[in-house]
């Protein structure tokens, strides 16, 4: 309980102080970035503390910690001086706003913190590793924080969220098993807030009370509706839209035209409301659903704020929300400004500006230069490639370093103030750090709105609102340069999607209670006050714009395939894995795909083709910024491409298909349609006067069908609020009753082990029945934050794009627990700089072969229970022999 | 003429007062062993110098004082780690707090300012923290400053004095932990001191905001500070780290307890604490701006180290300052009231006899401290203390039959005086004890809960004789230390090299092996071996220890001490000689 109101109350003073910024920052917004104040307020002391800390100024303990607070303290005290009495005043005058703002953030903060005490087990998934980044940094003196589970290494990961919950969990002495639900519980509440708070922002005067009025459709649409699957699972249970045939087997046209996995099969046991099938909830994650060629199932994830929340990983995607929202936020702010495209950054001298101009492309030089030196030469075509690399960053980087260099010397104007532009950069390079999908589409949406804000100077207010975007991408990689140095990326490059069309079917039961009222919104919209050339526009765009992508992804996957012709295995496997036995199969396939499948791809043209048609309506009127409408279709144009996209390109990864393409850009456009429709349903509701019922249906039926969602699962997920060890925020707790003697250990740990790297059980091939990853391997790593040689395999691969850092490290760790040899295992010891060996269960069950009498001769126990041994390496082992 | 006496009088007494805080807080300053916490931020302030140590560097989580160690650091660098020399900027700060007040003679007068300034000269416990290792009185010296500046700085005129103000800041929060325990004291102070002011000095908070628009050259003159002026960047971190350890400190406890440690404050100055009550009482009807500033502050500093959890005796000197002040206010107060006049005679022998029945208490106090008097040799302790308790009622009686058969009046400044001649008496020789007799730094004091034994020092010795006897130098010989020293124990030994561990590239058994009792090593060659105690800390609990009274006249306490186990090589134990046999058993 200590732990909830401490967390609450941190977030609060953090939001107040923060409010003296946003008040500054969101002069256009009515409720003066209030919403917004705590995010921001999160950001400022977190990136303070990470910066500080990152640059040894601070150390990473809770000094370091109260040094963020105080830079937020400073910040809030310099942009706030002089206006006290006017934020007072205006607080007076809104204080059933504020009251209202508190109350929504309050209420799902608790409610969440009661759904995470249902279900609180830091077990399964992503957990153990998220819980693990929490404790790393929490455990690492200094900063970049180390990756527990690869020691000698900094994590590699955008990993700014768990820095975040650091940062709350030391100020307020919360230990992370128990932080790591409250971060799920506060970043629910933050981003229930921040969606009220811009949709409140949005609305017209009319449609606002002294309360938060209608805006509270915006936590409805964003974070609590589900996708269709929920009312789905029910329908499937209550054994609707199945016959029995004779023999007594069941069939579903239904069914089988919807596609989704798991509601293909017959129910089992007798017609039920509440779906009974075991993890019937997670379906709704993978509603959308790849089949190859052969007819071989290629998973791709589609989750949304909900299903993230109650699984409870506390991932990146979900991590970054509040944040996302306060880009938004930020976006919002400004398009409801006045822009002249006029500023100008600073006021240097004509000689200074040259000069950092020609600085600036120095830097970029030096910068191509870097990248071109980590090419090895030694491999065949190593100086070509390194050449390359150096001419194309060269090429590149020159001149958007000086074009950056002059916007920020006052050569050119800007199109924000210089008062925005560094907490610009601030806000939205955090998402690159947070979840680094999320920054080119926050940077695209400020883009396209100071385009829209600067319209009327032509093509010069275009080339405005490019620079200063530019300029913004590029300070906010140089606030956030010493993640990005240590950062690989898995990203690589772009590939076509050309045989994997989303089902219409499973495109509307993933989008439909926002995109039905988009729909309904934009051809009532369209149709009012049609003028001359719409049609051709609409039609231009919602055929050519899925056309020309196909184009792109024909040319992309020709491309591919002609590169590949004269490696005849790699051509084989990239077939295979298509399901195509020839070139000529395949794009037979893709032809035919994409006529048996087109709607999905043909309903987004048509919601592209109905933006561009409202926007130029709204253009030719001459309204200059005061029509909210246009952040609405910008926002709704914006996520109609984030799900046109991977509808034929994907970003190659690690995973070689468009699962996590369509992840991130179906959550981001989640979050944007969702906003969309929260404001359709507030505004545009009450105006059923010109025939209420079909508004009425269009816009709830969809959302009702989504609410069953979030009810029936959380049900299920909270164990029905009656969980078998009690109510806990607890994550940890389960330990005590499943491994007791575990937790003894880890508990020991943590209280009396100062640091040092710890050899356990990795898993994989070398480990009989422990997967590597999703498996309880790695686990003292994750409990404690001591570094240990190696976590889970699959998920190092992911985060540094390869396997050179893991290198032997999962076979030596076998080798240490089995070997006869001491010589053999005190190389290991030394090679890895082992500190501790521990001889848990899962040792004993993993490793057969394992021999600790070699460990009983020459390492001394510290530690020793039935179940558990820990022995401390001394000083003489660690040198080899 | 009188003029002129008057200006060669107080410039005597300044420099009596100099001369005094000097001598006091320079005085032996390296002859006491560092005590844990010393030898913590001693180090953490070596680390860097040609003095690291392989027996420290990275293993001692020493508390962060960063402006205490970037300037004793540069000390370090010029004279070398001594005890003398890391007690240097304590005592160079505890000089300039002492004289600090001085630079209030026009504001306050000169009498009052003089006497602040003797108070805080000579108070036990300010001098004892000057002779400390650490940033306390440095942080003491900067809220001074700070205070100065609040009198002396006015709204719209020069703000020279603003800016003193915020350098004296800086000063504190560079002062690592104690200056945040000090910044909260004196904000809590000033805003008691404005709730009182409100009505009656609408104005008062108009100095706080001169201080306020200069407030930023605090963190200006703390980071110039931290880092050396830029020598060092080393100490930065903890520039903030000592701010986490504060706060943590609210809710952790890490320290004394509260009770002791308003006894000490109690015990020790009784002085100050009584001349500055009635100082406090005098404020505060007053309503005179300096003074309830003070009254608030010393009121703010005394709950603030009550409150916190992790307080340390240094802490107390918060309280002491505005004390001082206050207790010059009240003297100067009681100047002016007793003005006996024709009775002056009466009076002086009023108090004569109240003299020799305190002394004869002390003396009887003394011969049960002792288990038995000097003069007194035939009487029990008992009954040393029935006569001594005896003294001090008959005191009481007489000064009531005295007020009932003379004068009330008169009988009440007899006893004020004799209140407070007993209480400076107190006062001087809690100061004598805690800072100049070799007693006063072992753990029986109540403002040392924890300090290094004098056989540490001896242990040092030992082992430097030899060291010399075995390679020429005092401080060459490699010693294999098993287990984690004490602070005190391992800056005893910073000096010499560490013996690399048997088995990794060296096979020969070391020459002396350092390890905790009870933990002895096997070793293949015969050690000789001695015990020492190298520090120890209070064992009882509450308040005092169990006889009070004992406790007061000889500091005997419950101790429990670390004991540490030094083991010589028999050839070197012996000095070449080679032992009488070799299948004795190591010792010990």
């Amino acid at each position: 309980m200590i732990a909830i109101v401490s967390w609450w109350l941190a977030s609060t003073a953090v939001g107040l102080a923060a409010f003296g910024l946003a008040w500054r920052l969101f002069p256009a917004l009515r409720d003066r970035g209030y919403g917004l104040s705590r995010a921001l307020g999160l950001l400022v002391s977190g990136y303070a503390f990470w910066i500080l800390t990152t640059t040894g100024v601070t150390r990473n303990d809770l000094g370091g910690a109260w040094a963020g607070a105080l830079v937020l303290l400073a910040a809030a005290a310099w942009s706030a001086r002089g206006r006290i009495s006017e934020i007072l005043t205006w607080a007076r005058a809104h204080i059933r706003l504020i009251l209202t703002m508190e109350g929504l953030f309050l209420g799902a903060y608790l409610i969440w913190c009661l759904v995470r005490a249902g279900n609180p087990e830091i077990v399964a998934t992503e957990k153990p590793m998220e819980l693990m980044f929490l404790n790393s940094i929490l455990r690492s003196p200094a900063f970049p924080p180390r990756d527990a589970w690869l020691s000698g290494y900094a994590i590699s990961y955008y990993y700014f969220g768990y820095i975040l919950a650091a940062w709350l969990s030391r100020i307020t002495g919360v230990f992370s098993g128990i932080a790591f639900n409250l971060t799920n519980a506060l970043w629910f509440a933050l981003t229930a807030l921040g969606a009220a708070s811009i949709v409140y922002n949005l609305l017209p005067e009319r449609r606002i009370g002294k309360g938060l009025g209608r805006a509270w459709w915006a936590p409805l649409f964003v974070l609590i509706s589900g996708n269709l699957d929920g009312f789905l699972e029910v329908l499937h249970s209550r054994h609707w839209f199945w016959s029995t045939a004779g023999d007594g087997s069941m069939t579903s046209w239904f069914w089988r035209v919807l596609g989704i996995k798991e509601l293909l099969d017959p129910p089992i046991g007798p017609a039920a409301w509440m779906p009974q099938r075991y993890l019937w909830w997670w379906r709704a994650s993978r509603v959308v659903h790849d089949v190859n060629l052969t007819g071989n199932e290629v998973e791709v994830i589609d989750e949304f704020p909900f299903f993230s929340f109650l699984l409870a990983d506390n991932h990146p995607h979900l991590l970054a929300l509040p944040f996302v929202l306060l880009g938004i936020g930020f976006a919002l702010q400004v398009f409801l400004g006045r822009r002249a495209g006029e500023h100008r950054l600073t006021a240097a001298s004509e000689s200074a500006r040259r000069t950092g101009m020609f600085a600036a492309a120095g830097v970029a030089l030096a910068a191509a230069g870097v990248a071109a030196s980590r090419v090895p030469l030694t491999e065949s075509g190593g100086t070509l490639e390194a050449v390359l690399r150096f001419a194309v960053v060269a090429v590149v980087g020159v001149p958007i370093a000086m074009a950056v260099a002059n916007l920020i010397l006052g050569g050119w104007t800007s199109a924000l103030s210089a008062a925005e532009f560094l907490p610009a950069a601030l806000m939205l390079g955090a998402l690159a750090f947070l979840n680094t999908w999320d920054f080119p589409i926050a940077l695209s949406l400020l883009a396209a709105v100071m385009a829209w804000t600067l319209r009327a100077r032509g093509a010069a207010g275009f080339w405005i609102a490019a620079r200063t975007a530019i300029g913004v991408g590029a300070v906010s990689v140089l606030l956030y340069l010493l993640w990005y140095v240590g950062f690989s990326s898995q990203a690589g490059g772009v590939l076509p999607n050309l045989i994997f069309p989303t089902a219409f079917g499973q495109f509307l039961v993933m989008f439909a209670p926002a995109f039905v009222p988009i729909a309904y919104w934009l051809i009532r919209e369209g149709m009012r006050g049609r003028q001359r050339g719409d049609l051709a526009l609409f039609g231009g765009v919602m055929l050519g714009l899925p056309l020309g992508l196909f184009v792109v992804s024909l040319a992309l996957g020709a491309a591919a395939f002609y590169a590949l012709r004269s490696d005849p295995g790699r051509l084989g496997v990239a077939l295979s894995e298509l399901g195509a036995t020839d070139t000529g199969s395949l794009w037979s396939g893709v032809v035919t795909r994409r006529l048996v499948s087109p709607f999905t791809a043909l309903s987004l043209g048509a919601v592209l083709g109905a933006c561009a048609v409202l926007l130029r309506r709204v253009m030719r009127s001459g309204e200059n910024g005061g029509s909210r409408d246009a952040f609405v279709i910008i926002l709704i144009g914006i996520g109609a491409l984030l799900v046109l996209a991977p509808e034929f390109i994907y970003l190659r990864d690690s995973f070689g298909w468009r699962m996590n393409t369509v992840f991130k850009f179906y959550f981001a456009a989640w979050i944007l349609w969702g906003l969309a429709a929260a404001w359709i349903a507030a505004d545009v509701f009450p105006r059923a006067g010109e025939g209420w019922l079909r508004p009425r249906i269009l816009i709830l039926l969809p959302l009702a069908l989504g609410m069953v969602y979030p009810v029936l699962a959380t049900w299920t997920k909270a164990n029905g609020f009656q969980p078998a060890g009690g109510l806990t925020l607890d994550g940890t707790a389960h330990l005590q009753s499943e491994n007791p003697g575990e937790a003894a250990a880890i508990a020991w740990m943590n209280a009396n082990l100062g640091d040092g790297v710890v050899a356990e059980t990795v898993g994989g091939s070398f480990a009989k029945g422990v997967t590597g990853s999703y498996s309880g391997a790695s686990r003292i790593a994750a409990h404690t934050g001591f570094p240990t040689v190696l976590g889970w395999p699959g998920h190092e691969l992911q985060w540094r794009g390869g396997g050179e850092e893991m290198g032997s490290r999962e076979q030596d760790i076998y080798t240490l627990y089995t070997t006869r040899d001491w010589d053999e295992a005190q190389i290991i010891l030394a090679r890895y700089g082992i500190d501790y060996v521990y001889v848990g269960p899962l040792e004993q069950s993993a490793y057969p072969e394992l021999f600790t009498a070699k460990f009983d001769a020459y390492l001394q126990p510290v530690y020793q229970t039935d179940s558990v041994t820990i022995y401390a390496v001394p000083l003489e082992q660690r040198t080899g022999p | 003429m009188t003029l002129s006496v008057q200006v060669r009088t107080s410039v005597l007494a300044i420099l009596v007062i100099a001369a005094a805080a000097t001598g006091l807080r320079s005085a032996s300053l390296g002859a006491r062993p560092m005590d844990d916490h010393e030898a913590q931020v001693a180090l953490h302030a070596a680390e860097g110098t040609p003095e690291g140590s392989p027996f420290w560097t990275g293993s001692l989580e020493a508390e962060a004082e960063p402006g205490y160690a970037a300037l004793t650091s540069l000390v370090f660098q010029a004279v070398g780690a001594r005890e003398a020399s890391a007690r240097a900027i304590p005592a160079l700060a505890g000089i300039l707090l002492a004289l600090s007040p001085l630079l209030l003679r026009e504001e306050l007068g000169q009498g009052k300012a003089i006497l602040a300034s003797l108070f805080l000269a000579v108070s036990p416990i300010t001098v004892a923290a000057s002779r400390e290792a650490s940033g306390a009185t440095m942080a003491c010296l900067g809220l001074a400053l700070v205070f100065m500046a609040f009198v002396r700085s006015r709204p719209g005129g020069a703000d020279r004095w603003a800016v003193w103000g915020a350098v004296g800041l800086g000063l504190t929060l560079a002062s690592g932990r104690a200056g945040w325990m000090g910044i909260a004291g004196i904000v809590m102070g000033f805003t008691i001191a404005w709730f009182w002011a409100r009505r009656s000095d609408p104005a008062f908070l108009d100095s706080a905001r001169s201080l306020l628009s200069r407030a930023w050259v605090a963190p200006v003159v703390a980071i110039v500070l931290v880092s050396g002026a830029g020598l060092t960047l080393r100490f930065l971190p903890d520039f903030f780290s000592a701010l986490g350890t504060w706060m943590q400190g609210w809710i952790v406890f890490g320290g004394m307890d509260a009770a002791p440690a308003l006894a000490a404050l109690a015990l020790y100055e009784p002085t100050l604490l009584v001349l500055g009550a009635a100082g406090i009482v005098a404020a505060v009807s007053a309503r005179e701006r300096t003074f309830l500033a003070l009254a608030g502050w010393g009121i703010g500093s005394l709950v603030t180290v009550t409150a916190y959890s992790s307080r340390r005796p240094e802490d107390l000197v918060f309280i002491l300052i505005p004390f001082s002040f206050l207790a010059a206010h009240s003297v100067h107060r009681l100047a002016e009231r007793i003005q006996p006049g024709e009775n002056a005679p009466v009076l002086a022998g009023m108090l004569g006899v109240l003299t020799v029945l305190a002394g004869f208490s002390a003396v009887q106090f003394s011969a049960y401290g002792h288990g038995q008097g000097p003069a007194f040799a035939a009487l029990t302790p008992g009954t040393s203390l029935g006569l001594a308790l005896g003294a001090i009622v008959l005191m009481v009686v007489v000064l009531f039959l005295f007020g009932a058969g003379w004068d009330y009046a008169l009988a009440r400044d007899a006893g004020i005086l004799a209140v407070l001649g007993i209480a400076a008496a107190l006062s001087l020789s809690a100061l004598w004890r805690l800072n100049m007799d070799p007693r006063g730094s072992r753990a029986g004091e109540l403002v040392r809960p924890q300090a290094s034994t004098p056989s540490l020092q001896l242990f040092q010795r030992t082992v430097e004789t030899f060291s010399q006897a075995s390679t020429g130098r005092t401080d060459a010989m490699p010693i294999d230390l098993r287990g984690q020293p004490p602070p005190a124990l391992a800056w005893a030994l910073r000096r010499f090299p560490r013996a690399l561990p048997i088995g990794a590239s060296n096979t020969e058994q070391p020459l002396v092996v350092v390890a905790p009792e009870g933990q002895a090593p096997a070793l293949g060659a015969d050690y000789l071996g001695q015990v020492f105690a190298v520090t120890e800390r209070w064992n009882w609990q509450g308040v005092l220890p169990a006889d009070p009274v004992i406790w007061m006249v000889q500091r005997q306490a419950p101790l429990w001490t670390e004991n540490w186990l030094l083991l010589l090589r028999a050839d070197l134990a012996s000095l070449g000689e080679v032992p009488a046999t070799s299948d004795e058993a190591p010792a010990p």
